[in-house]
């Protein structure tokens, strides 16, 4: 009688969703997309072997929505749940549930999650493994109590969510007098990004790198430390570009970021794919920041270098298959993640929203494209803007930058607008080159407003849109009709009619 | 196989008029002639051969809203018939900035806060609404001194991109005239 295919609930959505559906069919598992309405045409979905519809469009009333998506678990009879990354994925209370019900949850144990998913405690963890900690309070009551306990460990200071990630609830402080509105704000984006508003405040280290190391447990003790990524290149806290290695970090400082991560991993008891993080300072000296129990978004810099598969890993582990084996932490080569998002540079990065009219993209030798959009689809309101990642490998970390450099000029995302161009303009930036970074990197090298370089292709331009035009465009892709029929921003501003005519 | 019409850019709109007839594009950009070109056109795919310079473009269309993307670059023009002249989104959003008399949601998303009311005079630089979308927040700040006329929406409501969220006129604030800034509270 042959076996029972093993089923998966994927409850995320966008890339990482495609992403371990379609490692799912490479280790013959049935996967089933759980959904909200407002994605039931996006690519995750199409290509899951079963769909499930979670609920309405908004993040809460479908993919943080922890009753629905365990009865869409149970209703689907699912043996595994892989959460992604973002949402639910490091919720303790999903873990929870989604055990109580038989299910294995593709992540840590809930007890792990309560534990090292708070910033305060994991600190705890990390002190008593023997990694240096970055100095910080405990969880604050209110701005008061902030000035008070950010005495104690100085001004400048970071402001952050307890249960944070994303850069989400997080602030810089630079003085007490910048404090309350800090608390404010930070709190409600912790609100509305995690469901807790608690923060706490931790030591700022300026210029520091953020270098973080990839560990996978067996949840049993034993524990693997694969390598180093850097993800230093961030705007507003939110991670821009990642590479890895780090061009700061030789053999021997690897070896000790490596033994650091994996000694916190094993006093965890830690289960399956999560990441250390560590401030790295000019002198080499590194501080333990925070662990993300699951998946990072910057996952395939780390499975190009070491030739490996991490999903694939967590779901063999989630299936009793014990530890995997990996390859040792020495990477080969080099490679650059590039995260492509709907959003406008030259508007201050103003999400942008609506339908992706055509999409082409890059392909070659070495280049990985992880997207979750297809031509046709809309880049709603509802969830983050990350459009796809491109991944791109070299032999050296030159290599690496050209390659990625070439693939974004390919990457054609017509529709929404994206950081597509500010990317290589960062990639081709000498100091990114030269690989001088530190999480300052963005706001001292590209202070907004941030406009793209002149070029002279304005009239080559003009002459493909005549072409396109001359050769049937209005009854092409997206003509009038189709525009009309499908509403968009753009075909109704009031106000941006107004101003050329005065007429609304 | 012809186009006649406009193509505004942000800066400039230009009178444009192009056919192709035997893979052959010609026509002019108010009245300058196009170089003359070999063309085709696959889908959104075009591809221009004009002086031993070839161009791949990948183009598409929404409405008025052309896109064109070439070398890594995506071109917008806002295609006219002609008659009617309108500014285009990115010319208009730069305009915007500096002369218009009212703020605009930059995205389609969820009021989360108002910060100013009817009558306030305000700063150049102050808050005056803050969006929420795609978990980000987007503050919409004062382009100058202004006096608030009128407030259009209201914490929680759902907007859409270009929707106006508060009116209002140049302020001319005196020395001694308080401001959100400034303003004992």
């Amino acid at each position: 009688m042959p076996a029972l295919r093993k089923r998966v609930l994927v409850a995320n959505r966008g890339e990482i969703a495609l992403r371990v559906v379609r490692t799912c069919r490479v280790l013959g598992l049935t996967s089933i997309a759980a959904h909200s309405e407002a994605d039931a045409s996006l690519p995750f979905v199409r290509e899951a072997d079963e769909a499930a519809v979670l609920g309405p469009g908004p993040a809460r009333d479908s993919y943080l929505a922890i009753g629905r998506v365990v009865e869409a678990a149970r209703n689907a009879r699912a043996d595994l749940l892989h959460p992604g990354y973002g949402f639910l994925s490091e919720n303790p209370d999903l873990a929870e549930s989604v055990e109580a019900a038989g299910i294995v949850f593709v992540g840590p144990r809930a007890e792990t999650l309560r534990r090292m998913g708070n910033k305060v405690t994991a600190k705890e963890a990390a002190e008593k493994a023997g990694v240096p900690v970055n100095p910080g309070t405990g969880k604050l009551r209110d701005a008061l109590h902030a000035a008070g306990e950010g005495a104690r460990i100085g001004w400048p200071a970071l402001l952050k969510a307890a249960a944070g990630g994303g850069g989400r609830g997080m602030r810089v402080v630079e003085s007490p007098r910048d404090l309350e509105a800090a608390f404010r704000t930070a709190s409600a984006e912790a609100l509305a990004s995690f469901g807790k508003a608690d923060l706490f405040l931790e030591g700022l280290v300026r210029p520091a790198r953020h270098v973080e190391v990839q560990v996978f447990g067996d949840g049993e003790g034993r524990a693997a430390a694969l390598g180093e990524r850097e993800c230093s290149v961030q705007r507003r806290h939110q991670k821009v570009l990642e590479e890895a290695p780090s061009p700061a970090v030789d053999a021997g400082l690897r070896a000790r970021l490596c033994a650091a991560a994996a000694a916190l991993a094993q006093e965890a008891k830690y289960r399956g794919a999560g990441t250390v993080e560590f401030l790295l300072d000019a002198e080499g000296r590194f501080r333990f920041l925070e662990m993300n129990c699951r998946l990072q978004v910057e996952h395939p810099v780390t499975e190009a270098v070491l030739g490996t598969d991490l999903v694939a890993a967590q779901l063999r582990l989630a299936l009793g298959g014990g530890m995997p084996e990996f390859p040792p932490a020495e990477p080969r080569g080099w490679a650059v993640e590039s995260r492509v998002c709907a959003e406008d540079p030259e508007a201050e990065f103003a999400p942008s929203t609506g339908r992706i009219l055509a999409l082409e993209v890059p392909r070659g030798p070495w280049v990985r494209w992880d997207g979750g959009y297809a031509a046709g689809d809309a880049v709603g309101p509802h969830y983050d803007s990350l459009i796809g990642k491109l991944i791109c490998w070299g032999a050296t970390r030159a290599e690496a930058i050209d390659r990625s450099v070439a693939a974004l000029g390919r990457l054609a995302v017509l529709g929404p607008r994206t950081n597509a161009e500010f990317l290589r303009a960062v990639l081709d930036h000498p100091r990114f080159r030269e690989g001088r970074l530190s999480t300052s990197f963005l706001d001292e090298e590209f202070p907004p407003p941030w406009r793209a370089p002149e070029r002279d292709d304005g009239d080559r331009a003009i002459a493909a849109a005549a072409a396109w035009l001359a050769l049937g465009g209005a009854a092409g892709n997206g003509g009038a009709a189709a525009a009309e029929a499908n509403p968009t921003p753009w075909a109704s501003l009031p106000g941006w009619r107004g101003h050329g005519g005065g007429g609304a | 196989m012809t186009f006649a019409g406009t193509l505004g850019d942000g800066d400039a709109e230009r009178a444009v008029s192009a056919s192709v007839r035997g893979g052959v594009l010609r026509g002019t950009v108010d009245g300058r002639p196009l170089p003359e070109a070999a063309v085709e056109r696959r889908g959104a795919e075009v591809l221009l051969e004009a002086g031993g310079v070839r161009t791949r473009a990948v183009v598409a269309r929404e409405g008025d809203r052309l896109l064109v993307h070439l070398d890594g670059r995506v071109h917008e023009f806002e295609v006219g018939d002609g008659v009617r002249r309108r500014p285009s989104p990115r010319g208009g959003r730069r305009a915007r900035a500096s002369d218009e008399p009212r703020a605009l949601s930059p995205m389609t998303g969820t009021v989360v806060q108002v910060a100013v009311k009817p009558g306030e005079s305000v700063a150049a630089g102050a808050t005056l609404a803050v969006v929420e979308a795609m978990k980000m927040q987007f503050v919409v700040r004062a382009p100058r001194a202004v006096v608030v006329r009128s407030v259009s929406v209201a914490a929680g409501a759902a907007v859409e991109i270009g929707a106006v969220l508060v009116e209002f006129e140049d302020g001319n604030p005196s020395p001694d005239a308080p401001t959100r800034e400034n303003a004992p509270r």
